[in-house]
Formats: structure tokens, C-alpha cells, sequence
């Protein structure tokens, strides 16, 4: 049992096998970045949080099969309690088969979310570490999850390349959603908006980065869809200067006149006002800043 | 059994099934498959063959969406019917059920693959 595992996991996949066959309980936490998370029960996968993939949750919530607000209260109840699914399930607010689905896809998706960053490197084992708020009931087997992940690397490489390359992209829409051959597509050219990456198409749909990388390589097959290589200068977008219309051009440079920018005391109460208004009209502005009660008055 | 295998359980039940697999669409995974396995098509086939359906339907309908419900390839044995289960959302998963074609009459099996299809993820 001490084979290799399934290109790209390599010697991870050796850890795993040793967790299965002494029914370990507790987590292992795989340094990144980013770093991810395995949950194991009596030797299986239960839960895999990561950044680089979405969790349940958010399957859940951006499809809108639980709404947030029922979600925040079923979060509350099970902060107490420390298990979420029995939560929605007991107050019927999702279907066992379609959380169990959720969760199934949320366990592969991360595993495959893994293969993505091979820099993962080392980890740290957590016999008896709690649980997260929600996960799977009867778990995965890890040498099967790390097939299912491993299988949908390859299908990506036959179809694009290799996905870590792909999953660096900002894949942008070459046509209108409607042009799309069914919902989840429509709804993916929709987002495609060339500043996304697949990650990003993922958390917004509330869908697998898997999956969505896989209908992504689709839509590029049918020129729905552009996966090239956008180059940035750097994180930050650089603003170039508006080019100057021809009046500005000939315009000379203002002349800075010595003193012109210097510190002006405000004028004293009784100073006559230096105004163009008529004689009238500034006489009774003047007797105005000198009512009686005036802070102004004490002044003069 | 977990919940979503007692679910297609249920499926396999129809009368005349022989075979069941539920099916992601996009990755090709297959969550559960019962009966005889030989006669299922690869899962990764299932999703293949659902979208190619869909962008013919496409090409043939003006260019109007119009949700697939199901497809049917008759051999001389076997009637393969690929449907996606209600409930499932945009990306929600496909069912590919197997029926025996001499024992089977193909639009009660629709009827009760849909009705039993309906419950599936309820």
C-alpha cells in the first residue's frame, strides 16, 4: 500500500492511506497555500474545508436551496448542539439526499482543489480535533476521493492543460448567455467577465471549481467562451495620464506669484469690507457684523 | 446505505429497471450506481451525451432554451433513458436508468421514472 498515489497528490496520498487503515479519527491539515483541511471519522473523509474551493455552505446558499436567513438561525442552534446538518434536516429546511449531495461534492472538490497548488507541502495531524459544523455522516474512503480528483485533472488536461494553468486564468464571455446550451452555462457566461478565475466563477455560483473548470473548457470548445492568457503589469492597475486636449497644450504654465499662497488673517470686525457691492448694500452688511451680542463685537 | 443511495434505491424499483447511476453532469462523477453495472454507460459518457442533446436541442429551437427532459437510445434489449432530477438546480445531477426493453412498456416507465425521479432529492 505504499504506492505512489494518483498524479498530482504523489506522497500525499500515501499519508491518507495510513489514516484509512488506522481508522483515525481527527484532522490533517495540509500546509499550502492555501492550507486545507482533511476531516477524518474511523478512517474517512468527512470534510474538507479550503479556500481554494467551496465548501457546502456556499453550495448551498448561492443556489438557494436554504436562504440565509434560515441558514443563520440553523447556525446558531447548531453552535450549541456542533452539528449543522441535523439542524437543517431536523427542522426540514433541506432534503437529506440533496445535503448528502452537497456535502459529497464539497469532500471531492477540495481534494481536487489540493492537485491545483502542488507547492502543498508537509502537514500537521490533529488526532481528535473537532469536527467541523457540517459533514458527512458516513464518509469517503481517501484512496477514493483522491481517484475522483485525480480522474478530473486528467480530463481537464486531455481537454485544455493542465489545470493549474487554467485555473490561474480570467476566463471572459465571447458570446451572450443566451447562446449558452442550458442554464449552468448561461449563468457561467454570464460572470465571465475576464477579471474572475474559476475559483471566483465557483463562490459566485455556489458550484464545484471542478466542475466549473470543466464547463469552462467546454464553452472554450465551442468559442462560447476565452480562456487566453490575460497579462497584468501587477496586482494593482496602473492609471495612465488622460492625454491633453490641444488647448491645454498651448496653454502657458501659471505663474506662481511670490506669497500668493501665504497664510491670510480674516479681516477685524470693523475693517470696511473689501466689496463691489453697492454703497448701500455693503453699509448694511457692515452694520450687520456689528449687532449688539455679537462675538465679532468684543473684538473691536 | 446513504441517504442519496436509499433514494436511488427507489429509482431501480421501477418496473423493468435493471440498471440505475446518478451522475454529475459537469465532472462525469458517478455519486451511486446499483443494478447491473455492465449495462450503464460510463458516467463520464452520461454527462457527455445529456449536453450534446442540449446543444443540438439548441441548434434546433431557434436558439431558444428550452430545458431537455429526457433521452432515450433504444437498442434491441435495452431502453437507456438519461433525465436530470427535479430539484437539483442549474447544475443539479442526472439519472441514467436501464430498462429491459422485453419487459418493459417505454411510456409507463417514463411515467413512473418521473414520478419516482420527483422525489428523489425531496
Amino acid at each position: 500500500m505504499n504506492a505512489p498515489g494518483p498524479a498530482p497528490f504523489g506522497a500525499l496520498a500515501t499519508d491518507l492511506r495510513r489514516m484509512h487503515e488506522e481508522s483515525f479519527t481527527g484532522s490533517l491539515r495540509v500546509f499550502g497555500p492555501p492550507d486545507t483541511t482533511l476531516h477524518f471519522h474511523h478512517g474517512l473523509v468527512i470534510a474538507v474545508p479550503t479556500p481554494a474551493a467551496p465548501g457546502p455552505d456556499t453550495l448551498l446558499l448561492r443556489t438557494g436551496t436554504v436562504g440565509a436567513d434560515t441558514w443563520a438561525t440553523a447556525r446558531e442552534r447548531a453552535l450549541a448542539t456542533g452539528d449543522l446538518g441535523a439542524e437543517l434536516l431536523d427542522r426540514g429546511h433541506v432534503s437529506a439526499a440533496l445535503l448528502e449531495l452537497a456535502l459529497t461534492r464539497s469532500v471531492l472538490d477540495g481534494v481536487f482543489a489540493m492537485g491545483l497548488t502542488p507547492s502543498n507541502r508537509g502537514g500537521q495531524v490533529l488526532p481528535g480535533a473537532l469536527p467541523p459544523l457540517l459533514r458527512l455522516d458516513e464518509g469517503i474512503d481517501p484512496d477514493q476521493a483522491l481517484r475522483e480528483a485525480a480522474r478530473r485533472h486528467t480530463n481537464l488536461t486531455h481537454r485544455w492543460g493542465p489545470p493549474a494553468d487554467l485555473a490561474r486564468l480570467r476566463p471572459a464571455a465571447e458570446a451572450a448567455p443566451e447562446r449558452a446550451p442550458s442554464r449552468a452555462h448561461h449563468d457561467l457566461l454570464l460572470r465571465a467577465d475576464g477579471r474572475r478565475t474559476p475559483r471566483d466563477l465557483a463562490f459566485v455560483l455556489g458550484r464545484e471549481v471542478s466542475a466549473v473548470m470543466a464547463d469552462l473548457t467546454r464553452l472554450a470548445e465551442r468559442g462560447l467562451i476565452d480562456l487566453a492568457e490575460r497579462h497584468h503589469e501587477g496586482a494593482l492597475t496602473r492609471r495612465l495620464p488622460e492625454s491633453r486636449t490641444t488647448e491645454e497644450k498651448d496653454r502657458p504654465l501659471v505663474r506662481r506669484t511670490p506669497g500668493a499662497n501665504g497664510m491670510r488673517r480674516a479681516p477685524r470686525a470693523d475693517a470696511t469690507l473689501p466689496t463691489a457691492l453697492p454703497a448701500d448694500l455693503a453699509a448694511r452688511l457692515q452694520e450687520t457684523l456689528r449687532a449688539p451680542g455679537d462675538l465679532l463685537e468684543g473684538d473691536g | 446505505m446513504s441517504k442519496v443511495g436509499d433514494a436511488v434505491r427507489n429509482i431501480l424499483e421501477c418496473s423493468g429497471s435493471r440498471a440505475v447511476m446518478l451522475v454529475d453532469r459537469a465532472t462525469g462523477h458517478a455519486f451511486v450506481s446499483m443494478g447491473e453495472q455492465g449495462l450503464l454507460l460510463p458516467a463520464e459518457s452520461v454527462g457527455e451525451v445529456y449536453q450534446m442533446a442540449e446543444s443540438v436541442q439548441l441548434a434546433g429551437s431557434g436558439h431558444e432554451v428550452v430545458e431537455t427532459e429526457s433521452i432515450m437510445v433504444t437498442t434491441a434489449a435495452y431502453h437507456h433513458v438519461i433525465r436530470p432530477v427535479p430539484g437539483g438546480g442549474s447544475d443539479g445531477p442526472l439519472l441514467s436508468v436501464v430498462f429491459d426493453r422485453g419487459r418493459t412498456n417505454l411510456a409507463l416507465a417514463r411515467r413512473e421514472l418521473d414520478a419516482r425521479a420527483e422525489t428523489l432529492l425531496a
